[in-house]
């Protein structure tokens, strides 16, 4: 197993499904972690399961976003991995999706992932490793995946950008 | 900085989906390894990109996709063809 001794981690999105199982193999490979979620209810209990800290996220809200990257700094006293995996699960096709069926997978897989980038390098202060989630479907046409795929293709150019704009090493 | 993309992972709301018919045989059409990832195959890559061992990578994107970029994704009318193979 890859350790993970003594890295600071935050991730959002940590409180089931894949981010979950993450968080849990960071934490059992030494690591300090501080998972987010919007599912408040269950969040507490389920860090406290895998023996992570937490802290309220929503990654469509950018106030909420930096809150949440200042607040894990603190816990941890300083950041040194992001993940970031908040994401929601919707399909629907082109010519019979809800009216703000766009807009509500955007925020959240687009915009979340630019706020989390974002907040999680802010924190960073040495560098380190930002990881974000993106799909297959943002690479290549899925029906269903108008929205969604369009939102993943939005996160892959966006990596692109924001590789160029953080080097993961700063040469002094 | 870099990005993990999976194809459909292997999990509980997926396999829920098999139960529409045709939708597992098209699925696995498309994906030249003949398997699905698991979430633990997903978390592998994860792990990788944000260790130390992933220290001079950036800007790549890692796809966990069972092949699929290669072949795409079925159509409805792949899931109409299978429908019946396999229940």
């Amino acid at each position: 197993m890859t350790s993970f001794a003594g890295q600071r981690v935050v991730e959002s999105g940590g409180n089931g499904g894949i981010g979950k199982c993450i968080a849990k193999c960071v934490v059992d490979a030494g690591a300090w972690v501080v998972v987010g979620s919007r599912n408040v209810e269950t969040l507490s209990a389920a860090a406290l399961a895998i023996g992570a800290q937490n802290a309220a996220l929503d990654v469509r809200d950018w106030h909420g976003t930096k809150s949440f990257a200042e607040t894990a700094t603190e816990k941890l006293g300083g950041i040194d991995v992001g993940v970031n995996s908040a994401a929601v699960e919707e399909m629907a096709f082109l010519r019979e999706h809800a009216p703000d069926h766009v807009a509500r997978i955007a925020a959240i897989q687009f915009n979340g992932a630019v706020h989390f980038m974002q907040q999680a390098s802010n924190v960073m202060l040495d560098g380190g490793n930002l990881v974000n989630m993106a799909s297959l479907t943002g690479s290549i046409a899925a029906p269903g995946y108008i929205a969604h795929g369009g939102a993943k293709a939005g996160v892959l150019h966006a990596l692109q950008v924001a590789a160029l704009e953080r080097p993961a090493v700063e040469f002094a | 900085m870099n990005v993990v993309s999976p194809t459909v992972v292997l999990t509980p709301l997926v396999q829920e989906s098999f139960a529409v018919p045709g939708f597992r045989a098209a699925l696995l059409e498309e994906h030249p390894l003949g398997m699905l990832p698991t979430p633990q195959d997903v978390k592998d890559a994860v792990m990788w990109l944000a260790s130390d061992k992933a220290r001079c990578i950036t800007g790549l994107d890692v796809s966990v996709d069972s092949g699929a970029m290669q072949t795409g994704m079925p159509r409805p009318t792949d899931v109409a063809r299978h429908a019946g193979s396999d229940g």
